[in-house]
């Protein structure tokens, strides 16, 4: 009696949250037994259906004790002190729960709706009550007989092992009226009562080909020597077993039986709970039959007893089926699958990689090949250096031009091929493009593989990195000194040319003035005498002596011309004036000469080729501007002397008049040039001429043509 | 009266032995040369009262060798004999001290005078 206290002490702490709601509905579910998930699913199901709050107040039946009176008396009491306000509902699961529920309502809390779940029809179809509803379950007899002689087609009898109480005595009355229709088929074997040696021993003794029928509810709170589970152990190891209950042949060794889903059961009575908890009166609710259940049968069993899945009826269940190892592999296998796939594709990606870079590869090496081919054949002398000057590369010609070293060159050993009086302006300005990455021509001295200094001609261009950036000069070479030997060669030609010219004009005026002249004077003097002494006709040689006379001053006159006298006897400033005023005379012009510190030792050749200047330019000015003012002017400035001679005339184009009849032009520029002068002509249609030549006096006769040629080709190209 | 001593200077011997014809009933001629440095050279060793000279000259022309003259001995008198009748000549010549200008084409009625004025002058 104590234990029974005990229990309802356990339940009456639950009880306090249930005053805690207010306005809430209070339901009081007699578990009966039934697992806690389904009672979950059941009290969610409840709850989505109302608007207001319930308090569920679960009591843990303890069923083996159900069928004692007197602990369904001190239940209902318990219960009924616990609620001294009744509740709501009274929520029964499973048979004996609704046993007790409808027999004690009227004492404990008269008038209470009673609804149900997990309920055998086997109870819930024999009789009405009020104010009762719910969900019954099928009792599974038929089915799972059916079920049980089907596979066993060659079985004798069939053993029902179950337990007596009044929810058993109703299922084996079930079985066995089932069984009666089979009973020229198998022998019915009832086996019953609580578990006990005994029951063992009979089981043990069962007959081959004995097909069991397992229905003995095992209760948690049995404290025997030999439980229900101890029987089946037994029974489910000595014969195919088959269960009402399908759960209690699963997992023990049972081949399976009748079974129903536990959540649409729970969820049904959960909605009818519902609602009558909104008011609904539960008799106009019918009690709710759970349509959709099947047998359920075990992989394994069926295979320990050797039955073909084709046997089973249309519909059954087969679980705890072993998986396959399709199935039980399938994430390695897909997992290896994929890893293969993706080996594959990594594989066909490197060989294509791998053959593409074969081919830019082969490109590469005919381009190179092509190049070197290229490089060889030129008849330059090709270089190439990184963006730091190093040198990385030269030709073949280059190395049989400058010798048999093969290594002579690279890095920054080139520079020791070159003239020593070059190298400092060839890396000067070599760094210089270092550093500016234009392209460049130069003009130097290079060492042949004979020692012989060569003059070279170095075009060069900058390199570019694929991503942009400077990778250094790539240049080529040529000889040209033969082509510089021409070009002074005709340049001393041209100067000889002139000064051959020069001495010529002045040998005949020096022949005429100094031998026909003089001869001529001393003729009219002897004339001049003669007349003077004979006494013939003296009018006749008098006329003689004129015309000799006459003759002598024309032939003056004619020396005069091809060379001035005055420009050797009084320098070039007088000269220079007096051609002006001669040549206004001739030409009846204007001539202004104006003179500023010109120095009075003007050398011979420069004070010639003022003369010859001002006299082609006044020649030309004549010509050409069509007007009749010109002014010459000398002026010494610095250690040079400058010559202008300009007019205000019609002008010309330069470059076109150069083209046509540039004779004059070119003879005035290359007798400057003789002298190492700087000659311009500047003249703009319209605004008249200016010829201008530039003589230094200091570097007369100086430094010798070859040096000269240095320093011209060194300025020509840094302005190139 | 002593006659008066002249040096000749032309570099055309025919010319020289015509002005020697001219010149020796009046003056006498000590030396003639072809040439302006040996003019010099000669001048200053004979001593001439006079030089007679063409502008002219090889080596040293006349303008410059009459210039060296007039400095070496100032009293010498310088004629000269030319054949060039540029004015800006003639002035140089009597800017270096010159006593006459006689062009070669008159000489024959304008050069004794001339002497006969220079020695004049100087006396």
């Amino acid at each position: 009696v104590w234990l029974t206290v005990l229990r309802v002490l356990t339940w009456l702490l639950i009880v306090p949250c249930a005053a805690a709601q207010q306005n809430a509905k209070n339901v009081v579910v007699l578990s009966g037994g039934r697992g806690r998930v389904s009672l979950n699913q059941m009290e969610s199901s409840l709850r989505a259906h109302v608007t207001f709050p319930v308090n569920f107040s679960i009591v843990d039946l303890d069923n083996p004790r159900f069928d004692e009176k007197s602990y369904q008396d001190n239940l209902a009491d318990a219960l009924q002190a616990a609620y001294g306000k009744k509740p709501d509902l009274l929520f029964a699961c499973m048979d004996p729960s609704l046993r007790f529920a409808v027999e004690y309502r009227d004492q404990m809390f008269p008038g209470v709706p009673i609804v149900f779940m997990s309920v055998s029809t086997l109870l819930a179809d024999t009789q009405v009550w009020p104010g009762v509803t719910g969900v019954a379950v099928p009792s599974g007899a038929k089915e799972t007989v059916e079920l049980a002689l089907r596979l066993h087609p060659d079985a004798t009898a069939v053993a029902v092992i179950t337990g007596d109480s009044e929810n058993e005595k109703d299922y084996l009355a079930a079985v066995h009226s089932e069984l009666l229709r089979h009973r020229d088929q198998v022998e019915e074997i009832d086996i019953v009562g609580p578990p006990s040696g005994r029951m063992l021993e009979r089981v043990a003794a069962l007959p081959p080909h004995t097909v069991a029928l397992f229905q003995l509810i095992p209760h948690d709170s049995e404290q025997r020597a030999i439980e229900a589970y101890d029987v089946l152990a037994t029974v489910t190891q000595h014969l195919p077993t088959y269960s009402v209950f399908g759960h209690l042949a699963f997992d023990h060794g049972g081949i399976g039986g009748f079974s129903y889903s536990a959540t649409d059961d729970a969820v049904l009575a959960g909605e009818i709970a519902a609602r009558v908890l909104k008011g609904e009166r539960p008799d106009k609710i019918p009690i709710l039959h759970l349509s959709n259940s099947q047998n359920r049968v075990d992989w394994q069993a069926l295979r320990r007893w050797n039955i073909p899945e084709s046997a089973l009826p249309p519909g059954t269940i087969v679980v705890n089926r072993e998986l396959t190892l399709w199935q039980r592999y399938r994430g390695y296998v897909l997992g290896a699958i994929f890893v293969m796939v993706a080996q594959a594709f990594l594989i066909a990606a490197l060989l294509w990689q791998r053959a593409r870079k074969r081919k830019a590869e082969a490109i590469l090496r005919e381009s190179e090949e092509r190049f070197r081919l290229l490089a060889n054949t030129t008849p330059s002398l090709i270089w190439m250096c990184d963006a730091h000057g190093k040198t990385t590369y030269l030709n073949e010609r280059r190395f049989v031009y400058t010798g048999s070293d093969k290594n002579a060159g690279y890095g920054d050993s080139w520079i020791s091929y070159i003239h020593p009086d070059d190298v400092r302006y060839v890396s000067d300005s070599f760094s210089r493009s270092l550093k500016t990455r234009q392209g460049y021509t130069r003009e130097y001295r290079l060492r042949r593989s004979d020692g012989v200094y060569r003059w070279v001609f170095n075009v060069a261009s900058p390199r570019v990195n694929g991503d942009g950036s400077f990778a250094g000069f790539i240049g080529s070479i040529i000889d040209i000194t033969d082509q510089k030997l021409a070009r002074e060669a005709l340049q001393k030609l041209s100067g000889q040319l002139i000064e051959a010219q020069e001495k010529e004009r002045r040998r005949i005026a020096r022949e005429l003035h100094d031998d026909i002249c003089q001869r001529l004077a001393l003729l009219s003097v002897e004339l001049g005498q003669a007349s003077r002494s004979s006494n013939g006709p003296t009018g006749k040689l008098e006329e003689i002596r004129k015309l000799c006379s006459e003759i002598a001053n024309d032939v003056q006159a004619l020396s005069h011309k091809l060379h001035s006298s005055k420009l050797d006897y009084l320098g070039i400033a007088p000269a220079l004036k007096g051609l002006c005023e001669e040549f206004s005379r001739q030409h009846e012009v204007t001539v202004e000469f104006i003179e500023r510190n010109v120095p009075p030792d003007v050398p011979q050749d420069a004070s010639l080729c003022f003369f010859r200047v001002t006299q082609e330019a006044l020649r030309n000015a004549v010509k050409y501007s069509r007007t009749n003012s010109f002014a010459v002017e000398l002026t010494g400035v610095a250690g040079e002397v400058r010559l202008e001679v300009r007019d205000w005339g019609a002008g010309f184009e330069v470059q076109e008049a150069k083209r046509n009849h540039g004779l004059g032009l070119v003879s005035m520029r290359e007798r400057v040039n003789l002298v190492r002068g700087r000659f311009s002509i500047e003249s703009t249609p319209g605004e008249g001429t200016r010829v201008i030549a530039v003589v230094p006096l200091a570097a007369q006769n100086g430094s010798p043509p070859e040096e000269l040629a240095v320093t011209e080709a060194a300025s020509q190209t840094e302005t190139a | 009266m002593r006659r008066t001593t002249v040096v000749l200077a032309d570099d055309h011997p025919m010319i020289c032995s015509a002005l020697r014809k001219l010149l020796e009933p009046a003056c006498e001629v000590m030396a003639c040369v072809g040439d302006g440095r040996a003019l010099v050279k000669t001048a200053v060793e004979l001593n001439p009262d006079l030089v007679l000279l063409d502008v002219g000259l090889p080596l040293l022309n006349g303008l410059e060798a009459g210039r060296e003259l007039m400095k070496l001995m100032p009293r010498v008198k310088l004629i000269f004999l030319t054949m060039n009748t540029d004015p800006d000549i003639a002035s140089a010549a009597f800017r270096i001290g010159a006593s006459g200008y006689v062009l070669k084409s008159a000489m024959g009625e304008e050069l004794l005078p001339a002497i006969q004025n220079a020695i004049e002058a100087a006396s």
